[in-house]
């Protein structure tokens, strides 16, 4: 007679679909009349189903840092490159390189050249306007310098 | 357009075309990692002995017969890293008869969280042993056959193992077991 252990054994190859035909009958039969085996039954589906959740939740958060190892592999004649990769070593980002497609590369290289106009012509703009304010500073530290005849106000000189 | 069989890939390979061998390890290296995560429970760990083993698979691919191997021949390339890792850090002690967990009992852990949370934790308390057949079956899918390939054991090793890490683990998690998670 089998023991209980051996009939949960018998489930485990169940639920991994490896149990054979000739002992399907005899664990059946077995877990019509024990109900800690049928518990072993459904615990152990439970315990799949949590497995897959974290599965299915992994899938959709996790993202893999993707670098290429044919590259590692293509430069195996050169033993730095092989040594840093397989070691784990990440390169510097002075050194690494950035792989974007043709129309990125156009669009951020125009992006750069218009935002360094935009940049030029405000900072022109406004030299101009600081020169002159610091003209009105220098002014107006000056002495006030009174000259006869200047106010049209003023009629000393006809009289 | 159909995306290449392992097979046609390993050829295309063994032919010379390394972009073959660069969609192999997009196709493997996200459930290569995995597998060594769930082992080393260390994201570092892991991804250097995923790289390692991408290594040592592009340089010895060539010399694989059965492109059908495939997957269990990658993951052995993996596992053999990680127990590497564990010889150099002298992790995981040995395994002993009825002694399915790794160090502390969990039943001295207190855990909170979702229930998918605690499972996992569970899991890596298992011994390595345990944990990889368990790994293999649940995430990869393999068969008992694939799995004993992998880890070199027979099949009646791998049924025992992975019965025994079950029982543990629906013993422990049975209280968690039909709350929401």
């Amino acid at each position: 007679m089998m023991k209980h252990d051996e009939y949960r054994e018998l489930v485990s190859e169940y639920i991994d679909g490896e149990m054979r035909e000739s002992d399907a009958e005899g664990l059946f039969r077995h877990l019509s009349t024990c109900g800690e085996c049928r518990d072993f039954l459904k615990d152990s589906l439970e315990l799949r189903s949590k497995i897959l959740d974290e599965v299915l939740l992994a899938r959709t958060t996790v993202t893999e840092p993707f670098e290429t190892i044919t590259t590692a592999l293509s430069v195996q004649g050169t033993k730095k490159s092989t040594e840093n990769v397989a070691s784990g070593k990440r390169r510097s980002f002075a050194s690494r390189r950035i792989n974007v497609s043709f129309a990125t590369a156009l669009g951020l290289t125009s992006l750069i050249v218009i935002a360094t106009l935009l940049i030029s012509t405000v900072f022109w703009l406004r030299g101009p306007a600081a020169s002159q304010e610091e003209r009105v500073v220098y002014v107006m530290s000056l002495p006030t310098v009174e000259v006869q005849g200047a106010n049209p106000n003023d009629n000393s000189i006809n009289q | 357009m159909h995306p290449s069989t392992d097979d046609q890939l390993v050829l295309r390979f063994k032919a010379g075309d390394r972009e073959a061998f660069g969609e192999l390890y997009a196709r493997y290296r996200p459930r290569v990692y995995r597998f060594a995560l769930k082992l080393l429970q260390n994201s570092d760990q892991a991804e250097d002995c995923t790289q390692e083993a991408f290594l040592k698979a592009g340089r010895t691919v060539g010399g694989l017969l059965e492109a059908s191997s495939l997957r269990a021949w990658l993951f052995s390339i993996v596992r053999n890293e990680v127990l590497e890792h564990f010889r150099k850090t002298r992790r995981n002690g040995q395994l002993t008869a009825d002694d399915v967990w790794n160090g502390k009992s969990p039943h001295e852990d207190v855990v909170t969280g979702e229930t998918t949370e605690i499972v996992q934790h569970m899991i890596g308390l298992l011994k390595s042993e345990y944990r990889e057949v368990l790994v293999l079956r649940e995430y990869e899918q393999m068969s008992y056959t694939e799995i004993a390939a992998v880890t070199g054991d027979s099949e009646s090793s791998v049924k025992s193992r992975l019965f025994k890490a079950r029982k543990a683990l629906v013993k422990t998690l049975k209280p968690y077991f039909g709350k929401k998670s």
